[in-house]
């Protein structure tokens, strides 16, 4: 195998494929990445057996073949490589490949490129497109909420429905819940799985394209798949059965407090410094005459309180949360000013956008005091 | 800086105060404990002791060695007054002082010595003041560790006082069988014996790498700090519960699991009433289990999130029998809970909203007219109580 490609197109694809190499490989392969030349073209695949990434970008191929390359020293190579263009050359007989980049000679050994499992494209009844910003935002929006206790996996993906003319994603860890609709056309469609937010977080760490593109999405029953551009992910389902969401999105609420979005975060953010190294990080909100008490405690390193203006609508509360809750969602909102809806000191509160209907954040407070 | 803690222990404490308050007890065993047939010994004076009784020796041994000796079911009121009184006492000699329990106490004196000429003199004036105030006899123990220093009181008991200095350890220490060594118990000395360590100088002089494979790396390496006599934890002042528990030695052994569900239920009621009064919520559920023949298990089980209500309790404890495989005769089952939380998130999905009222309104019926004034249907029959 012999082919010549542009250094900077090769170090992004690697970028991005080089997430789907196992860290802790079953086989040692697994850590590798694998390329395939033919018909001036280089593809590149990465895989752990959960997620897969497929990656084209152009070549001059001299000589058609395969090999697989360690993704560490393959990616950290290609970096610092002084040359615009290139060439690889493999050496059958010795299994090494030679890379050269104007001055820069490197010898790599290989991997064993039949062993490597590569990744078959899903065929599926099951496909529809959505358009790469509406997706990101999705995923955005939600995926953050999602719970990294494995030990309860459908919280540590987002539940996707597509039904006749929306599409929604919803994400939650038991104490918070993230609530995205978008309201689209013809997307004649009746799906509901819950898909890893791993692979939800690098679509969107990927998804950089200035102008709108179309993602085709295509689902059987344990696997999804996501193709736009010179991109392909694949990746398992999460099974089980998501808790019903519906039933915990209250529907009404006693107060509303309209706050400025930046300066709400701020002091937030600031409180909690002190709360940080408390088991839940916990910060109390006091919502009274004209303004937000921020407050927070540790008898071992002392206190902290902020106040920021806001206009409540409805009586009084006194309520505590975990800070980070509360930050992690004002990260995503995008209006300058929001809505935190309540009811009382235990009962979950709200939080909306400005004039953004499609989007609920469901957060439970903390019990300081029982 | 050399560290000097001293540890004092009362003498037969419980036994002691009763003879000092009857002049008709001086010079006679006296036991004092639980007074049923099952009942355990709680303190024996030094008279008693003479028959081979000593505490936590159920009672009918104690009968049977000792038959003429005083029993007594103990004044706890007034041992916790007298037990206050010492307290005050070993408050005035140190900043520093760690209760370990009601008669039992470790005072940190490291820096103090513009206070005193020469540590021993000061344990010397310590033990004066307690017999002074109080009536009683201490045993004292003083070294640079907390370790040494309770090898220390308990080495010439009763009316002791003892130094052990860094010096002392070979010499003291290594001739002491492990089991005096703190938190090695029955099951621990005889991995150590299997390794052919019986002296905390063969342990001292042992691998640390046979003794790691025996134990794991944090035992073995806390192990052998201790039998080199080093030991560097602080005396704490004021120590918070580290767990809350209830357990019930049963008149008549359990048999059936029914018969132990029904006491899980109780125990759970308790040991949630006492969670709930102090405002915690534990996340890890111990049961223990002591069988007819006085074998005893503990098992635990660690939740994903802190419980602090009788029925998630009850669960956790059932569930956690159900999985031990032993059956027969239980005499004793306890149920306590640990790794405290005071502040809980509460979860979307669950029902909690209901259980808080439902308990709001149980505890507050407690509050006011005591634990037992409200039970759960299933206990109804069992205590009289309730019946139409």
């Amino acid at each position: 195998m012999k082919f010549t490609c542009q250094k900077t197109e090769l170090v992004q694809a690697l970028q991005i494929v080089s997430k789907a190499a196992a860290s802790k490989p079953q086989m040692p392969v697994l850590s590798g990445i694998y390329l395939k030349a033919e018909q001036n073209q280089l593809e590149l695949q990465a895989t752990d057996y959960e997620i897969g990434i497929i990656c084209h970008i152009e070549a001059e191929v001299e000589e058609a073949g395969t090999i697989v390359l360690s993704s560490r020293y393959f990616q950290e190579v290609t970096r610092s490589l002084p040359g615009e263009t290139v060439s690889f050359d493999y050496d059958a007989a010795a299994q090494i490949t030679r890379i050269t980049s104007a001055s820069a000679n490197f010898q790599l050994m290989n991997m064993p490129a039949n062993e490597f499992p590569t990744i078959t494209q899903l065929t599926g009844t099951l496909s529809f497109t959505i358009k790469d910003n509406i997706l990101k935002d999705l995923i955005k929006k939600t995926a953050f909420a999602c719970s990294t206790d494995e030990a309860r996996p459908v919280f540590t993906g987002c539940l996707l429905e597509v039904g006749e003319s929306a599409v929604t994603m919803v994400a939650t860890n038991t104490h918070r819940l993230a609530f995205k609709k978008e309201n689209l056309d013809n997307l004649n469609g009746s799906i509901k799985i819950i898909i890893p937010a791993r692979i939800l977080s690098e679509l969107q760490r990927i998804m950089v394209s200035e102008i709108p593109e179309e993602v085709k999405i295509i689902c059987t029953y344990n696997q999804i798949s996501f193709a736009f551009d010179n991109l392909y992910l694949t990746s398992r389902l999460i099974e089980g059965q998501f808790p019903d969401y519906h039933r915990v999105i209250p529907t009404d609420f006693k107060t509303r407090v309209t706050l400025e979005t930046a300066a709400f975060l701020a002091a937030v953010d600031r409180v909690s410094l002190i709360a940080r190294a408390g088991e839940y990080n916990v910060i109390r909100l006091e919502f009274g005459a004209g303004q937000v008490h921020i407050f927070s405690n540790n008898p071992e390193i002392g206190q902290a309180e902020e106040n920021v203006p806001a206009v409540i609508d409805g009586p009084d509360v006194n309520i505590a949360f975990n800070a980070k809750y509360v930050t992690d969602v004002l990260k995503t909102i995008t209006s300058e000013q929001f809505y935190f809806s309540l009811n009382q000191t235990l009962n979950p509160a709200a939080i909306r956008e400005m004039d953004n209907e499609l989007f609920i954040y469901i957060v439970t407070p903390v019990r300081t005091a029982h | 800086m050399q560290r000097w803690i001293m540890h004092v222990d009362m003498d037969a404490f419980f036994a002691s105060v009763e003879q000092r308050d009857h002049e008709e007890y001086r010079g006679k065993p006296v036991i004092v404990g639980g007074l049923s047939p099952r009942g355990v010994v709680s303190t024996a004076s030094y008279e008693a002791r003479r028959f081979g009784v000593h505490s936590a020796m159920p009672m009918s041994t104690a009968r049977r060695r000792c038959p003429d000796g005083i029993f007594l079911p103990g004044n706890f009121a007034l041992y916790r007054q007298v037990s206050a009184q010492i307290f005050a006492v070993f408050n005035r000699f140190s900043p520093r002082v760690e209760p370990i329990s009601i008669d039992e106490g470790f005072l940190d004196i490291t820096g103090m010595e513009r206070l005193m000429t020469q540590p021993r003199a000061y344990a010397v004036q310590l033990k004066q003041a307690i017999r002074r105030e109080t009536g009683l006899v201490a045993s004292v123990g003083l070294a640079p560790n907390k370790f040494l220093a309770k090898i220390a009181s308990d080495m010439d008991k009763p009316d002791g006082l003892v130094v052990i200095s860094s010096e002392d350890v070979e010499r003291i220490l290594w001739p002491l069988p492990v089991s005096r060594i703190w938190g090695v118990g029955k099951k621990t000395a005889e991995r150590l014996s299997a390794l052919g360590y019986l002296t905390i100088g063969q342990l001292a002089q042992g691998s640390l790498t046979r003794l790691t494979a025996s134990l794991g790396q944090h035992a073995a390496r806390q192990l052998m700090a201790l039998a080199h006599g080093q030991d560097d934890r602080p005396v704490e002042t004021a120590r918070e519960a580290q767990s809350v528990g209830r357990e019930i030695t049963f008149d008549r052994d359990l048999c059936t699991d029914e018969e132990v569900a029904e006491q899980l239920l109780v125990l759970a009621g308790q040991v949630g009433w006492r969670l709930r009064r102090a405002g915690l919520q534990a996340k890890t559920i111990q049961l223990k289990i002591r069988m007819a023949d006085f074998t005893t298990y503990t098992r635990r089980h660690t939740l994903p999130t802190a419980i602090c209500y009788d029925e998630d309790i009850y669960v956790a404890a059932r569930e956690l029998f159900q999985v031990f495989p032993r059956r027969g005769a239980i005499r004793l089952l306890g149920i306590s809970g640990s790794g405290f939380e005071t502040a809980g998130e509460l979860s979307l999905f669950a029902d909690t909203r209901k259980k808080e009222e439902l308990y709001g309104a149980i505890d507050g019926l407690k509050k006011r007219f005591g634990e037992q004034i409200i039970t759960k249907a299933p206990l109804l029959h069992k205590d009289g109580r309730g019946k139409p």
